[in-house]
């Protein structure tokens, strides 16, 4: 996806990621993606990667980060339970990349 | 890859029809979606369903015979291919042995036209989300303006950080000197006078609380 990276980055406001946790979550889920392969949907996956990205967001305190993980956590939770059922918990990289770019794509026009 | 119902082989059959159709792998051409490869996802996908290509043929003159033929010809001046493809996987020899490919042809004299028609396809019928088509594709057939967010979502990365930033205080209004609004001469002066008068209070103490916000 064109400029993915610089929504990724407007997502490393931690003003944006308070406001907009679904996009901010579809992003991170995008961004891990293998390249080929199948990919076990799993939440809890995804704890690391939120955690990891966070400490990269400046000034934040501890209770901050643990609102942020609490609500960029339920963001992913939702979005693993909808992809599970359209694509199935062991999915391939490829049709996972599909349907979570179409999600990030209707976040997106939602802005527009 | 994505595996097809039975609701969505139905509305193949219906974009296709007046397709020519060939039991056989896509000729030479162009791309127009990311068609990644991998072997293992491919052979699985194989195993239950058949592989199937668009391919659309410029062919603006109408000088093609045989339109399976013609792309491997020379591409025409205006076009940077003869024919353009659709596909879930980008054609290999070693796929011949695995899976059964069927290519459907269709001739095209506008080249946005063929393009727009396979963009079609891949989002409509396919449910290819359009970021993964080739952005020349998404320029050329007009689909920047019918969803400008497949081409670029600076805009909307403007609008998320505006969204979420406070918004600016506003700038205390310039207190004009005494003299100023005398010069004014809109009677504000004379107001102020008055007021003043009224209250009891000091003139320009009595203009700074009032202008204070």
């Amino acid at each position: 996806m064109p400029h993915i990276d610089v929504l990724f980055e407007a997502c490393k406001k931690r003003e944006v990621a308070a406001a907009r946790p679904r996009l901010c979550a579809l992003l991170l889920m995008y961004k891990h993606l293998p390249k080929g392969g199948v990919v076990y949907l799993r939440t809890t996956a995804y704890r690391t990667p939120v955690q990891k990205w966070l400490e990269g967001i400046s000034g934040l305190t501890g209770e901050d980060k643990r609102v942020l993980t609490q609500k960029l956590m339920k963001a992913v939770g939702e979005a693993v339970a909808e992809l599970k059922k359209e694509v199935g918990g062991v999915a391939s990289a490829v049709n996972l990349r599909r349907a979570i770019l179409r999600r990030l794509l209707e976040e997106l026009r939602k802005l527009a | 890859m994505t595996p097809f119902g039975p609701a969505r082989l139905e509305e193949i059959r219906r974009f296709l029809s007046g397709w020519e159709r060939r039991e056989a792998p896509p000729p030479p051409g162009l791309y127009v979606a990311a068609a990644g490869y991998h072997r293992k996802l491919v052979e699985d996908y194989c195993a239950r369903y058949h592989l199937i290509y668009l391919v659309a043929v410029y062919d603006r003159d109408g000088a093609c015979q045989d339109l399976y033929r013609c792309c491997s010809s020379p591409p025409l001046a205006d076009a940077p291919s003869r024919c353009f493809i659709f596909g879930d996987v980008e054609w290999r020899e070693e796929l011949a042995e695995k899976c059964r490919v069927e290519t459907y042809l269709y001739r095209f004299s506008d080249i946005r036209d063929a393009l727009k028609t396979l963009l079609e396809f891949g989002i409509h019928v396919k449910g290819i989300p359009c970021t993964e088509f080739n952005i020349d594709v998404l320029r050329v057939t007009g689909w920047c303006d019918v969803d400008p967010i497949c081409c670029d979502v600076s805009a909307v990365k403007e609008k998320i950080i505006e969204a979420t930033t406070p918004p600016k205080q506003p700038q205390t209004p310039h207190i004009p000197p005494d003299d100023a609004s005398e010069e004014a001469g809109d009677g504000c002066a004379e107001l102020m006078r008055r007021a003043a008068e009224a209250l009891g209070a000091d003139v320009s103490l009595l203009r700074r609380c009032l202008c204070r916000t």
